[in-house]
């Protein structure tokens, strides 16, 4: 879209402005301050967009009656439109486009068609900006201007970055969270601090333990000291005691012996006479005194009783009445009782039968008395239930595995039964050793064929040799020549020879005979020496090739008996070629590879069967111990079922099930005891109040007491309970005085009789002693008793000697020791003694309860098992701090590479918006800065400079950052125009914060940008800015400056 | 006859009522088991030497963890110590890094025959048996190798009628290390490796009229032979974690008359590391798994009377739908859960079954993913190999000062730096994974 004309009928300060724009694409607006400049810019906007309620009111705010009203004359693609808005009330006006023929187009179709979507909001930030918007960094923070430049900055790839940091993150928090002290490493570091700490306390263990060791040794020292001392002293003490214990005895028999010596004896003196005496008179006066006495008082309590009168009727039911008025209040009670008791066991009857009916129609109330709900059984089930479960999972497990087996165990029987089948019965074992057999057999074939061909190549060798010695036996022609040459001339030198013996001279024709038969001589044995050689090796030849068809004939023999044995096709071997090498059928090598690989696979088989027999041999293993796991199932399964029948409830091998009716039959039972409890008690207090009710009836009848209310039991006891309290005292008096008086009669009568008998013993005494008075008795008695008594006396000391002497049979004592003993002075060397034992025992005891007490801290700190376990647990946590710390490490350094490939990735593979805002921007800047980038997956900008600095926007100056911002929405235009947006630029005075080197670049910028296709309308202030537009060639349009309210067009 | 016939058991880093570390949750009373493993280990080494009837114990460092200041540890090393004095065998103990010879003279009441041998300040030791000389105990650090350079080397010929006592040098690894001997070569070594310059020292010091060089410290049995003499490490009685897996315990000693040192393991250690790996196909299927590792266990099952808990940590590599699925915790219980009831173990060994699961190799982006593969590379091309880049990542991330901080940074010391890049793939692929889904989809 370009526009061509703004026309404005009446918008803000204008008022019939009509203006035709350069079609070169960059028009430049020169006006003053409060020139309209803005309100243009409000006006392209509200054409295209709406009017906005604050379009309205004019430069002075006031709001204007007067319609808006204005056109934007357009060309896009092709079309030349008007688009004309007029202000309407609560809209943001009425749109209309036409084209010059006046011809209406549907406006929101032409308007959707050439915003292409892009919102208002995003043609105020990014399209039709003033230095406002340029220099506050939150406009391209806002959503939807933010969408396009960051929402798609990261692309795919930097998605997955940011994907991948955050898995880092979240690794580097899970094994450390420096900020927040958590994380794995952290928790592990603390415990390891705590249980270190827990075993610095047992730090001063082993010196406590050798301090003890040394206070054992220390107690074990004196107490032997101890001992050592006791044993002396109580050796001198035996000593002491043992003179001491002499010496009484011997003093006192000493004494006895003369006394006795000297006492006359009495003969039939009564045994205890003396005493004897005394008693009896004693008793006499006594009986006599209390005689008297009592008849006295039985006479007064005679009186007494005979003045008291009592009821006779109630005299003879007193004791039942009494019983039936003391029970009285527990009858009240229990009256109150029973009607409480009704009303709760009617509830509880009435809950039973609820909770009964929930456990199932089979249940009944007797069937629940019969369920143990002691919590010893419900122990017993849950042990039970849990044992059973672990049983049956125990089961399942190894049923899997054993299952597993099985079938890989089957699957693999079947194919090797599959692979043994062509080998018929034969084993694979008896296959193998057939095949090896056979496998021998080629070899020793392969063997003897090759000698066999050897033998027959050295034959056929042999006998070319032969031929060709025996050519070697003719000799060359010329040698035949000369032989028969020197035979003629020998036959003629023998002929004349023997022609001259005959004939001239014996002699010579001797000599010429035997030169002629010398020269035949030699010329034969010349001939024979020259074939001696050759018929030598032609005879040899022969030797060896006799020699060599014997042995040609022993190994075809032995080929054919190959043949017959090794070689021989047996079912072991089927399968395997029975055509043997014969020159057109397989080599010999072929059918020992043949073999070769039956063999190999024979013994693969056999390997797969021992691998069989050992799986089957471990399933067996696996088997028992499933069987055992089984008999474990199902000794638990019985075990709970008898534990369920045990408790009373039906058989189930469900545990949850049974657990649920065992709690619906506690809940049941419980009720039902409270509920029985109850009736029970609702019975029997019935009963005892019915029963108590009618035996004060009975009672009462019996009393003769017709007109009683018995129906109110309690009303008849009061009036008898008045009655009997009465009747009590009275009988109660009587009946003391009844008893007293005879008590005191009947004691009267006992004394009169012991009167008589002691009087009588007391004559017979005096006669047995001999004597006529007490004073003569008393005498003779004395002499008596001494005598007795001396002789006992005697007796025992003597007794008393012999056991001293014999208690220490060690110890020996003279008389002169008895005689010059000294009981005080011994008694002295006792006690001295014996309190040395006495400090020694108790030393002794004190030494022994603090070795008892040493000893036992040393088994408390020697059996103390704690140290060992902290440190094995430390131990532990030590090991899972190294491995976290060596994850840890891991992690921080993956992170490290992390992030090296994040801030690659930031600098080197940024959107192309930014790519291209960057090229904008180093124009903008001179070549100052040169990149621009958003750090992965935050909403922030950064800028490289010529340096290779980052710096954040923050950080940059004022002028920079515009120039930033404004190169950013440059490239955003580039970016919306290739989208098909063709929006105009609208630049409010965006110039002004630059210097004048960057003002140039920018506006050289504005003027390329605008020849790139961009329209591109400049709004200024600054005549200097509007010059330097016309300097480059750009003509200003020269707006008026503002003179009135509103203001027309030139 | 060169020598007088003795024996002796040799026993390192005891460490009395050290805690285990890495056994995660255990049952209650697996965990009774666990902490009580290395002072049963330690009763188990006195048992041996009763039961032998050795002439001496030798303890080589690390007996117990002065730090730890465990009032177990020495109740059971007294304890141990006095029934040895019952049955009249006398221990050598020699101090190491974690019980220097300070806190043994902190031992209130150590008995008699114990004799607590420190190297470092201590003159040779005589061994008696029956009032006579049957060998001694001497240092042989660096300071004595220096002195001992001038002696003869060679052993006593077997004619010779008098036997003389059998030397025994006491060096801990980390001064062999430090030694600096001259070159050196073994006859022949067992156990783990030596490195090249405690196998030197240990060989020229086997030189220098020491029959038997007890070596201490670093808990690796180990064992080096040379002219008919032995160095030897008897490893850790109980390991402490899984770092060190097998059969642990003891060494009995035994040197005949002719001077011939035998050496046999006795194990003592009550609780047992295995740390199994497994590479899983594909295609394997769970209860191919399984067998597998029933398997493994078979191999392995060889426990010792002594032992009465297993710690076996699994360690499962791969792909596949069974390799997923162990990224869930349940079902790496369930499976060890299975693999205890098809275990090959006796009855009585306890077995704690855990499984990891590790991914391995560098996880192949999708050509279109440049963030995936730009941090796959970065990894590759900066991968946190060195200390110093892992402080100045603890600085990065501005840890508040205080306890933590420092406990973090001086962990830095003791991070395992090649578990690290792993660990970063690990996270790449799971912050990068739906990418590496989209690109399989």
């Amino acid at each position: 879209m370009k526009i061509t004309d703004i026309q404005i009928e009446q918008f803000g300060v204008w008022r019939q402005l009509a203006l035709s724009l350069e079609n070169d694409g960059l028009s430049v607006f020169y006006g003053p301050n409060e020139a309209g400049k803005s309100t243009l810019m409000r006006f392209i906007r509200g054409v295209l967009y709406g009017f906005k309620p604050g379009d309205a009111s004019g430069v002075d705010g006031r709001r204007q009656s007067i319609p808006w009203d204005g056109t934007l004359r357009v060309e896009h693609r092709g079309r030349t439109c008007n688009i004309r808005r007029m202000s309407q009330p609560q809209t943001r006006g009425v749109v209309r486009v036409c084209d010059d023929r006046n011809a209406d187009s549907p406006a929101d179709e032409f308007l959707a068609e050439m915003l292409l979507g892009t919102n208002e909001k995003v043609f105020d930030q990014v399209f039709a900006i003033g230095l406002q918007e340029l220099q506050e960094l939150a406009t391209l923070h806002d959503e939807d201007v933010a969408e396009h430049i960051y929402g798609l900055s990261l692309g795919p790839e930097g998605r997955r970055l940011l994907e991948v940091i955050e898995k880092t993150e979240a690794r580097r928090r899970q094994s450390l969270n420096p900020a927040q002290q958590s994380g794995r490493l952290d928790r592990l570091f603390e415990r390891y601090c705590q249980l270190s700490n827990e075993l610095a306390a047992f730090e001063d263990a082993r010196e406590h333990h050798v301090e003890l060791s040394e206070q054992r040794c220390e107690w074990e020292d004196r107490i032997a000291e101890f001992k050592g001392r006791q044993s002396g002293i109580a050796m001198e003490l035996r000593g002491h005691l043992y003179l001491e214990q002499i010496w009484e005895p011997w003093r006192r028999a000493q004494q006895y012996r003369s006394e006795l010596d000297s006492t006359p004896i009495v003969a039939g003196f009564p045994e205890d006479g003396l005493v004897r005496f005394d008693e009896i008179e004693s008793e006499l006066a006594t009986a006599v005194n209390c005689q008297d006495a009592l008849i006295t008082e039985a006479s007064q309590f005679r009186k007494q009783a005979e003045q008291l009168e009592l009821d006779p009727e109630i005299e003879k039911h007193a004791a039942t009445v009494q019983s039936f008025i003391d029970q009285q209040d527990y009858i009240r009670e229990l009256e109150e009782r029973i009607a409480q008791e009704t009303v709760q066991v009617d509830a509880h009857r009435q809950d039973l039968e609820q909770h009964i009916e929930s456990l199932g129609p089979d249940w009944t109330v007797s069937r629940l008395q019969q369920v143990d709900t002691s919590p010893a059984i419900h122990y017993r089930m849950v042990q039970q239930a849990r044992a059973y479960q672990a049983a049956l999972k125990k089961k399942a497990r190894l049923g899997n595995r054993l299952q597993r087996m099985s079938n890989t165990c089957q699957a693999e029987m079947s194919e090797l039964a599959e692979d043994q089948k062509p080998f018929g019965e034969a084993g694979a074992e008896q296959a193998i050793a057939a095949t090896k057999t056979r496998l021998a057999g080629l070899e020793e074939l392969a063997r003897l064929s090759l000698r066999e061909h050897e033998l027959e190549q050295r034959r056929i060798g042999m006998d070319e040799q032969l031929v060709r010695m025996r050519g070697r036996l003719r000799l060359p022609k010329w040698v035949y020549g000369v032989l028969v040459f020197f035979g003629v001339f020998g036959l003629m030198l023998a002929g004349v020879g023997v022609l001259t013996g005959m004939t001239d001279d014996l002699v010579i024709g001797a000599v010429y005979a035997f030169l002629g038969a010398s020269s035949g001589g030699f010329l034969w044995a010349f001939k024979r020496s020259c074939e001696r050689d050759v018929r030598d090796s032609v005879k040899q030849l022969q030797i060896e090739l006799e020699h060599n068809a014997a042995r040609l004939a022993e190994t075809q023999t032995a080929i054919q008996r190959l043949h017959e044995t090794s070689l021989a096709p047996s079912p072991a071997t089927a399968g395997l070629s029975t055509a043997l090498f014969d020159g057109n059928g397989p080599s010999h090598a072929d059918l020992i590879r043949e073999t070769t690989q039956r063999l190999s696979d024979l013994e693969q088989m056999a390997r797969r069967d021992q691998r069989i027999q050992a799986l089957r041999r471990r399933m067996t293993g696996l088997r028992a111990r499933f069987r055992t796991v089984q008999r474990d199932v199902s000794t638990a399964r019985q075990e709970w079922c008898e534990l369920l029948v045990q408790m009373g409830l039906g058989e189930t091998v469900r545990v949850s099930e049974a657990f649920q009716t065992w709690h619906r039959a506690v809940e049941a039972h419980e009720i039902r005891r409270t509920w029985q409890a109850a009736a029970d008690e609702l019975e029997g207090n019935r009963r005892a109040w019915d029963s108590y009710r009618q035996r004060i009836e009975e009672l009462g009848h019996r009393m003769h007491c017709w007109d009683e209310d018995y129906n109110c039991p309690l009303d008849v006891l009061a009036a008898w309970e008045a009655e009997l309290k009465e009747y009590s005292e009275n009988r109660k008096e009587r009946q003391r005085l009844r008893r007293e008086e005879k008590a005191r009669r009947a004691e009267s009568a006992e004394y009169q009789d012991r009167i008589d008998e002691l009087k009588l013993r007391r004559s017979v005494l005096l006669v047995q002693g001999g004597a006529a008075d007490r004073e003569e008795f008393e005498r003779r008695a004395a002499w008596i008793e001494r005598r007795r008594e001396l002789e006992n006396l005697l007796q025992e000391a003597n007794a008393e000697l012999e056991s001293a002497a014999q208690t220490e049979p060690e110890l020996a004592i003279v008389e002169d020791d008895l005689t010059v003993y000294d009981p005080e002075r011994n008694a002295e060397c006792i006690e001295t003694l014996q309190l040395e034992l006495d400090s020694l025992d108790a030393d002794l005891e004190e030494a022994f309860e603090n070795l008892g007490r040493v000893k036992q801290e040393l088994r408390t700190l020697e059996d103390d098992r704690r140290p060992v376990q902290l440190r094995h647990e430390r131990e532990q946590v030590a090991a899972e701090l190294q491995q976290a710390a060596e994850e840890w490490f891991a992690v921080e350094w993956a992170a490290q590479q992390v992030e090296r490939i994040r801030s690659n990735f930031e600098r080197t593979c940024q959107p192309p918006k930014l790519a291209a805002a960057a090229r904008y921007l180093e124009r903008l800047s001179c070549g100052k800065y040169r990149n621009i980038w958003t750090p992965l997956g935050k909403r922030r900008l950064c800028v490289d400079d010529d340096q290779g600095h980052a710096l954040l926007v923050e950080h940059l100056s004022n002028g920079t950052r515009e120039q930033l911002f404004l190169a950013i929405r440059m490239a955003l235009l580039d970016d919306f125009h290739e989208q098909g947006i063709e929006l105009p630029m609208v630049l409010d005075d965006v110039l002004v914060n630059f210097d004048q080197v960057r003002t140039e670049a920018a506006v050289d910028e504005l003027i390329e940008f605008s020849r790139q296709g961009h329209q591109v309308l400049f709004f200024t202030c600054h005549l200097h800015l509007a010059q330097m537009f016309e300097t480059k060639g750009i003509q200003p349009i020269w707006l008026p400056a503002r003179e009135s309210e509103g203001r027309l067009a030139g | 006859m060169p020598f007088e016939a003795l024996r002796f058991i040799h026993a390192s880093n005891v460490r009395v009522d050290a805690p285990l570390r890495g056994t995660g949750p255990i049952p209650d009373a697996v965990r009774r088991l666990a902490e009580d493993a290395t002072c049963a280990s330690f009763e188990g080494i006195i048992s041996a030497c009763i039961d032998r009837k050795v002439d001496f114990l030798l303890l080589t460092g690390n007996s117990f963890l002065e730090t730890d200041q465990s009032l177990r540890a020495r109740v059971a090393l007294l304890r141990g110590f006095e029934q040895l004095r019952e049955h009249g065998i006398a221990a050598y103990v020699v101090p190491g890094e974690s019980d220097p010879a300070a806190a043994w003279k902190a031992f209130a009441h150590l008995p008699d025959n114990v004799v607590v041998f420190d190297p470092e300040t201590d003159e040779p030791v005589a061994v008696l048996r029956d009032d006579h000389l049957i060998a001694s105990l001497a240092a042989a650090g660096p300071q004595s190798t220096a002195r001992e350079n001038g002696r003869s080397g060679e052993r006593p010929r077997r004619s010779d009628a008098r036997p003389r006592p059998f030397s025994i040098g006491v060096i801990s690894a980390t001064d062999a290390a430090t030694a600096g001997a001259a070159d050196g070569s073994a006859d022949r070594t067992e156990g783990a490796t030596w490195s090249e310059p405690v196998l030197s020292t240990v060989t020229m010091m086997l030189r220098n009229r020491i029959d038997y060089l007890a070596v201490g410290g670093d808990g690796i049995r180990r064992s080096a032979r040379t002219d008919g003499r032995m160095a030897h490490n008897p490893g850790c009685a109980q390991p402490l974690d899984a770092s060190q897996t097998g059969a642990h315990g003891c060494s009995l000693i035994e040197v005949d008359a002719e001077g011939n040192i035998h050496c046999a393991l006795l194990p003592t250690a009550a609780a047992r590391w295995e740390a199994p790996v497994l590479d899983v196909a594909p295609e394997v299927t769970e209860d191919q798994l399984m067998e597998r590792m029933q398997s493994e266990l078979e191999v392995r099952c060889e426990p010792r009377p002594t032992e009465q808990v297993w710690f076996i940590r699994w360690t499962v590599r791969g792909s596949g739908a069974v390799f997923d699925s162990l990224a869930d915790q349940a079902a790496c219980e369930e499976i060890g859960e299975l693999c205890e009831v098809d275990s090959p173990l006796p009855d009585d060994v306890r077995q704690v079954h855990r499984i990891e699961r590790q991914v391995e190799g560098v996880p192949q982006p999708g050509t279109d993913d440049r963030l995936a593969a730009e941090y796959f590379a970065a990894l590759e091309h900066q991968p946190p190999s060195d200390r110093a880049k892992l402080e100045h990542t603890f600085e990065s991330a501005h840890v508040p000062e205080g306890p933590f901080a420092e406990c973090l940074q001086n962990m830095i010391g003791k991070l395992d730096l090649d578990a690290l890049s792993p660990m970063a793939r690990r996270l790449g692929e799971e912050w990068f994974a739906e990418t590496f889904e989209e690109d399989a989809a």
